[in-house]
Order: structure tokens, then sequence, then C-alpha cells
């Protein structure tokens, strides 16, 4: 794992964020508020973007490309696929949900641009804006447990 | 309609104040239920967030190959269960049996959805302690199934 190619000089637009499932609750002026907050990172293909366990410390949109997420289980030999996240959707909501450990291990599987968001900025504007809050968190509940259905689907087809 | 004492031993309302959490004591109902009792079926539509007082829950779901059930979460008090309900598209990913006698409170996910648009603030914690719940949930899963993968 590597430290993140940050990408300045390319403002973050509202369109671009208008395209995660996440934000779309919110109004054009709240948009603003996170669109502020938001940086670029970039990695190449099978660079490893944090491992599972680690603190979690910020939320990855999917701009390009393609991850993979995986985990070890509790005897930590071999990681095993849970999920994939491609443009539109994200990974590392375990930076803006307690205990801010990371569920699992993320890998790129192609050259891949992320839009990431600092995981205390933005609970220190949900907490100044509990609108702004509820209605990303609501979404948040949302993605988490499409992918819990996701995972029970695959566990119950192997059983 | 519910008390205050017996929804503050729920992490989701942790940091509720006494008059928030007298707006959700207005909206919960309480039920009880003998062992061995079936709360609600794999796929059917959920309406209700089920919240445990006492007792033991567990949530089911069917193995693809017909082997019987695989236990996907046992559920003690202070603890929530039929989070679907909440989220899209509003069917149970599981079912839910009581496994001892057991007490729950349900609240309409429908009235508190209404509730959440009204009072932000309770909307916000309530749903960050929803999310993480699920989160961990989520964690504890797919940790199961890495462990039967081996």
């Amino acid at each position: 794992m590597r430290e993140a190619k940050k990408i300045d000089g390319k403002p973050v637009t509202e369109q671009e964020l208008r395209q995660f499932n996440l934000f779309r609750r919110l109004t054009d002026n709240e948009l603003e508020l996170i669109r502020v907050m938001v940086s670029r990172e970039e990695y190449q293909a099978n660079e490893r973007v944090f491992e599972e366990k680690s603190e979690a410390r910020k939320l990855y949109l999917v701009l390009e490309g393609r991850v993979s997420i995986k985990t070890k289980g509790d005897f930590g030999r071999r990681e095993i696929v849970i999920d994939d996240a491609i443009p539109g959707e994200i990974f590392g909501w375990s930076a803006i949900a307690e205990p801010h450990t990371s569920t699992a291990t993320v890998i790129t599987m192609e050259r891949s641009a992320f839009l990431t968001l600092d995981s205390q900025t933005l609970i220190d504007l949900f907490e100044k804006n509990p609108d702004i809050g509820y209605k990303v968190m609501a979404e948040l509940a949302l993605v988490i447990s499409s992918r819990f259905r996701k995972v029970i689907g695959q566990f119950v087809s192997y059983i | 309609m519910g008390k205050i004492e017996d929804l503050r031993q729920f992490a989701i309302f942790k940091e509720l104040t006494d008059i928030e959490l007298q707006n959700i004591a207005e909206i919960v109902k309480k039920h009880e239920y003998p062992a061995d009792k079936r709360i609600f079926e794999e796929k059917s539509i959920a309406s209700n967030l089920y919240l445990l007082l006492k007792g033991k829950v567990v949530i089911k779901k069917k193995s693809d190959l017909g082997q019987g059930q695989i236990i996907i979460d046992t559920i003690k008090p202070g603890e929530i269960f039929g989070w679907s309900s909440i989220s899209e598209p509003h069917n149970f990913t599981a079912a839910a049996h009581t496994v001892e006698a057991s007490e729950f409170l349900t609240i309409s996910s429908d009235v508190l959805r209404d509730l959440f648009k009204k009072n932000n603030h309770i909307g916000y914690r309530v749903m960050t302690e929803i999310a993480t719940v699920i989160s961990s949930r989520f964690r504890h899963l797919s940790q199961q199934y890495a462990n039967q993968k081996k």
C-alpha cells in the first residue's frame, strides 16, 4: 500500500457528486457544502487502498475503475472477495460508522479514480446540519443493507 | 405506548434527549411472544422495526441447496432486528423466531420515517446508530462467510 496520488487543481463538480445515490436527497445548497470538502485520488491497478481492521478515516466514492472488497474472516488465512464497487458506488463506510475500523480490505482491480471525504470533516458537517446528516445516513444505511443482502445471497448459495 | 426507561437500553437511542425519547415512546407498541414462535417470515413485507426487550430471537435464512436453515444472527435484549423495514425493497431478508419467551417493541417504519423528517436531529442520531448496527452485522456475516469458505 502507498500514499494515494492526490490530484490537485481540478475542482470537483456538482454533476460528479450527483451520480452518487448517497447524495440524492440533498438540495443544491446542501450538496455545495459537501462539494467543497471533496478531494480526488488516483490509484493504479492492483493497489491496496486500505486494509481490513485498519482505522477508517475516509469515505471513498468511485468515479472511474473498479475495486474488489475482500475479507480474511476470523482465521486470517486467505482473503475472499465479498463484493466489488464500480463508478457511482461507495466504499469505506466504516469511516462514518462506529467503531471506525475497516470491515474489509479494498484493492483496485484496474486503474481507478476516487473522490474522498475526510470522515471527521463530514461528521462535523452532519453535527452542524443534522438534516444533511439524516439524508446521507439514511442512504448509507441503504447501501450497507444492500451489500448485506448480497453477501447473504452468496452465503446461502454456498452452504 | 412505551416507557422511556425501556427505550434507554437501546444503543440506537443513546444520543437522544428525554423529550426526543418521549416522541419515540409515543409510537412504539409492546408485544410478548412465547418461545419457538415465528415473528416474521423471510421475503414477507417489512413494515416494522423490532427492538428486543427480553428473551432471545434468532434470524434464519433458508439455504439455496435445501439443507435447512442457516442462523445468520442471534438477537439479545437491547438489540434491534427487522431493519429491512427501513431500507428498500422493504422485504425481510430472513425470518425471525423466538428462542425463549420474549418481549419486544415494534415501531412502524412509516411512522418512524415521518418522525425523522419532522425532527432531523432524531433522524440523524437514530439513522447513524442504525447504520452502525447494520455495518456491525455486515462485518459478522462477512466473517462467517469467509470462515465457511475455507
